[in-house]
This record gives C-alpha cells, structure tokens and sequence, in this order.
C-alpha cells in the first residue's frame, strides 16, 4: 500500500500536518517516538491563542486527541531511520517497519544539544539531565553543575533553586550570556557559583554521578567540582539524519525551506523547529504544519 | 499624544495574537478593530484549530477575547480611517479619537466578495446576505440557495439544511473544491440540491426575494440567498502608505511578515504569507511572527 503522506514528527507542527491532512480525506500516516518533544518540559504556556494558561503536556494532550478524531494511521513509539525516494515514491523506515509514500513531511523538532564528553551518554538518567523541570526535585539538598551559562541555563539553575544545596553555572565563554537580571536573582541566594572559560573534559561516577572535570581555558588548569547532578542547557539542535540525502542543510544543521515548506526533494516537506524558519514557537510550528499539509495536498492534485 | 510602541490594526486571528506576543514581550501596545474575531464570526464550525475540536467560529472567538482580557491588551473598537506616516512612527486617524505609534501591525482581514447580480441591491436585507451568521438569515421550512463551492459555502449550505426547506448550492464550476469532509456531508444531507456550472444572473420578488434565475433561464423559487463567493481584501487603508501589494490587493510580505515600508508589518488574510492557504492557525501564527519581528526592529533601534 501506498499513502498519499507520511508525517514524521508528533509535536504541534506534525499533528497539525495530520488535522490537515485528515481533513482533506488524504491517506495518511503519522509516526512519532512521541506526543510533543521540546514542549513537553514547559509548564506554563500562555501564548497559545485562545488559551490562557495550560502546561505543555495538558496542550499537547488536546492536539492529539483532536488529531485523533480523524480517521488517521497513527505509529506511535517509532522512530524513523531512514528516508529514501526512488522514482515519485519514498520509503521511509523505522526500527521495524518500511512504508512506502507519494509524500513526506519531515516535522521532528529539535532535540537538546549534548556535550559529547565521556561520561555523558554513560550517566543519562543517572545524574545527567536534560531536563531541570522534570528532575530538579531529585536533587533536595545536593550539589549539582548547570552547563550553560545563557538564559537556558539561567532558567534551569532557578528550576533548581527551590532544591538544591549548590548550584555551579559553568560556560565555556569568558562572560555569562544570559540577562543581567536573572543572574543578579541568582547571585542573591547565595547558592550559585559562576565559572567562566571552563573546557569540559568529563563526567564521573560510580553508579551516579559524583564529579565533574574541567580545564580552566585561561591558565590551561584542570579542576574537578565534586556534584551529583549535571543539568546540560546548551541549546537544542535539529537531528535529521534520516534524510540527509534529501535535504540542504542551513549552517546549523536546519532543513532549508521555502516560504511554502518544500525541501529541496520534489515532494518532501518540513515544517516547525526543524526547519530554517527564524522562530521557534509552538503556534508558529503549528501554522507551519497546516502550511506543509495544503501543500502536499496542492502538490498531489498537480501530480494526477 | 501618548505614543505607543505597537498598534495593532484588527482584531481578528492574527491581530489578538499579535496582541498577546507583543504583551507578552512587554511592549506598550494598542488593538484598534470594528469587529472582534473577524470573518470567523461567520463559521459555521471550526474544526481545524489545532487542540479545539468542533467550536463554531463564535465560539473560538470568544476564547481569542478571553485571552486578549486576560493579558489586559488595550483595545479600542474604532475603525482605523486614515494612516499618517511621521518622523519616527505613524499616525492613525480613526473614527472617534487618532493615536500614535513607532510600528504597525496590519491585521485587518478581507470582506465578503460581492457578486454583480441583477437587483442584488434592493434584496440585500431582504432574503439576500454575505454572512451565514446573519440573524436576519432565518429560514425554517424555506427553500434557500448559496452561492459557491468552498469550504465556506459548504459549510452554510449543511448548517442551512438543518433548517430549511430544501438548500441549493450554485457554483460556476463542474466540482465543488471544500474538503472532502464537507463534500460527504453534502452527499448524505437529502435536502440539499448542487447545481454546477451555472450562475445566478437575476433577482426577482416583490418587497422580499422570491426568485433567482439562472444563466439558463431556469428560475429557483427561494426566500433566501447567501452569497459565499470567498473574499476580497481591505485595502483603503494602504493606499497613501506606499504598501506594495499584488494585483489584487493583498499586502506583500517577507518570510518574517515585513512590508516593503520600514515599521509596518502584517499578518493573516490580508498579506501573501502562508502560501495565500489562509487558515485560522495561519494567520495566528503570523500574528505571532509579525510581533517577534517588531520586537526585533524596536531593540534594533
């Protein structure tokens, strides 16, 4: 069997793809790791128009169960390796699975850039977090390391605050980058040390975490801070990968559209975080979405 | 005069979300507007925005409204008349009161089309409308024709067969081009009559429409006519400013929904963006694009 679209991606961009294409009756399949991604981790949300106030999971719960409604394939738990087009039709694969389509978006998002030092993959879960939000109450009165010293890493050192005995900033750059204010916030409790010029070399531990290493890019010096958590706030990255053959890639990694979502592959759209658009926000990615699909729809008919 | 970082001319979609981003970010902002919501007062149901499932079009905007309260955005339901361009911002003269501001947002939407019909005029009120929502378009046990083969006409024609009669829908075309969720709709509504590529070239009756003809001379015995022939831009706002716009007199902008005029940006139905699909979540979106990019030219200056 092959569907008219197959969206990649289940954050606001992918289900809004889905809302879209569901409603133009197209044949289409949804296969997504999981519900939301990046706004899963955001607690309040009070730019979604329309809504006051919801928490990233509660607004993502009623994304998808308004794409639900729809009669919709839908993989959830899966995530895609490999995209290929031979001909008018793609292949795309999962771990499992091969589905073949006359049309592709690609609406993955970002992920959170890692630190790709020793220690780090090792420790996920386990003292390394990616996530302040969903993990700062483990760590009630213990030392812990943010990495990252621009508003990212300011806000996850004030997620902190409430539980942590010490909180280290380290940034690779000789000055913080983050808002004069939020660090002055953070200067006050007394619980916040800032490093500057710091390398990281490693990340060590037993079972968990018990310390972090660095050299001081300045005297050339190696140090090492004894902490039990390490929170990485260094910015998202786009992963795609899957379908490196398909795509340009902007500088930093973003599947280059145009203003009307196509990638450079006739057939093959992006919409949301992954692409180069210039912001990044949930009703933007949303709008992106809705975009992508009328524009598969309008690229089907012209293929008839 | 108080000059205000932002105004905000409209207050449909993109307008009030402009509005939220622009509060959000802490400018000092003003939504100037007739009709809070817009167009999408009209809509029957709306069941594409994403996360709301099966509103009628009022009753989104009554959230949008909430939500625009909520954050305490200043508006001021005048109609915008005139736009003054100034050392160092705009001046916008209005029906009641003028206002000054460093940047604009021009979110003011598109109107109904109006056919050229003969006797269309004198019917208007009378059994003829533009609005699906309109109270004075009641017609319980009636027959009622709609002109169009869009979403929209689609979308009026099933809500009026719920009431009426007998619906007719008449469009130009030998297919109608809503979604196919609404085409099965159509389908399976018995009292609902498609009649393809003809127009309606007369009207007839006494005080109210009694009849449309057809192109074909047929004659439809009707008391009501919506007329859901898509939109037309505003653009008498525009003309003095230097704006550039298409043919056709849609507002051009850049992928951040700038306008060629520095400080002017717009968003939703009445600019190119989105791909001209002009979606609810689109023009929402470019609310929310056009207020980032004001924020970015005013901390650049």
């Amino acid at each position: 069997m092959i569907y008219d679209l197959i969206i990649i991606g289940g954050g606001p961009a992918g289900i809004t793809a889905g809302i879209y294409a569901a409603r133009k009756k197209l044949k289409a399949l949804l296969i997504t790791k999981e519900w939301g991604g990046q706004m899963t981790k955001a607690t309040e949300i009070g730019n979604w128009p329309g809504t006051k106030m919801i928490s990233g999971n509660d607004l993502i719960k009623q994304m998808s169960e308004h794409l639900k409604m729809f009669e919709i394939e839908i993989k959830e738990g899966k995530e895609v390796i490999d995209i290929d087009k031979k001909g008018d039709i793609f292949t795309v694969r999962d771990n499992d699975q091969a589905y073949e389509a006359k049309t592709v978006i690609i609406a993955t998002g970002k992920i959170p850039r890692t630190l790709n030092i020793p220690g780090e993959e090792e420790y996920k879960g386990k003292g390394v977090s990616f996530c302040a939000t969903c993990d700062a109450p483990m760590f009630k009165d213990k030392e812990v390391a943010v990495i990252g010293g621009g508003n990212a890493g300011f806000a996850t050192a004030i997620d902190l605050i409430k539980y942590a005995k010490k909180i280290y900033i380290l940034e690779f750059f000789p000055e913080m980058k983050g808002d004069l204010v939020t660090k002055e916030k953070l200067e006050k409790t007394g619980k916040v040390e800032f490093i500057l010029n710091v390398a990281l070399k490693e990340i060590k531990g037993n079972k968990f975490v018990e310390s972090l290493t660095y050299e001081d890019r300045k005297t050339s010096k190696d140090y090492e801070i004894k902490v039990e958590g390490i929170f990485i706030s260094i910015g998202m990255m786009p992963k795609v990968g899957f379908a490196q053959k398909l795509v340009e890639l902007n500088k930093i990694g973003e599947i280059v559209i145009d203003k009307d979502n196509y990638t450079k592959t006739s057939g093959l759209f992006a919409a949301g975080d992954i692409t180069d658009i210039k912001y990044e926000q949930i009703v933007i990615a949303a709008g992106e979405g809705a975009k992508a699909a009328l524009a598969a729809t309008e690229y089907l008919k012209n293929k008839q | 005069m108080k000059i205000y970082d932002l105004i905000i001319i409209g207050v449909g979609p993109a307008g009030i979300s402009a509005g939220i981003y622009a509060k959000n970010f802490g400018l000092d902002c003003l939504i100037i507007g007739e009709e809070k919501g817009g167009l999408i007062n009209a809509a029957y149901k709306v069941e594409n925005y994403p996360g709301t499932f099966g509103v009628s079009g009022k009753e989104l905007v009554k959230k949008f409204i909430a939500h625009q309260k909520h954050l305490k955005i200043p508006f001021k339901k005048e109609k915008a008349e005139k736009i003054i361009q100034q050392k160092d911002g705009f001046k916008i003269s209005t029906n009641k009161d003028s206002h000054q501001a460093r940047t604009l947002i021009l979110a003011f939407g598109t109107q109904f089309r109006k056919l050229i019909i003969k006797n269309i005029e004198k019917f208007e009120g009378k059994g003829v409308s533009y609005r699906s929502d309109d109270n004075a378009f009641l017609f319980k046990n009636r027959s009622v024709a709609v002109i169009g083969g869009a979403n929209a006409a689609a979308m009026s024609a099933i809500m009026l067969s719920e009431k009426a009669k007998k619906v007719y829908v008449i469009y130009r075309k030998e297919k109608l081009r809503a979604d196919a969720v609404w085409l099965d709709r159509i389908c399976k509504a018995k009292n609902i009559e498609v009649i393809y590529g003809k127009n309606v070239v007369e009207l007839k009756g006494k005080d109210r429409l009694e009849k449309v003809i057809l192109d074909d001379r047929r004659g439809l015995g009707v008391s009501g006519l919506l007329v859901e022939a898509g939109c037309v831009p505003n653009t008498y706002l525009i003309h003095d400013l230097g704006i550039i716009t298409d043919e056709r007199g849609y507002i051009k902008v850049g992928k951040d929904q700038s306008t060629n005029v520095t400080g002017i940006f717009a968003a939703g139905d009445i600019t190119t963006g989105s791909n001209e699909f002009r979606q609810i979540i689109t023009a929402v979106s470019e609310g929310a694009i056009a207020a980032l990019g004001i924020l970015n030219y005013l901390n650049k200056k």
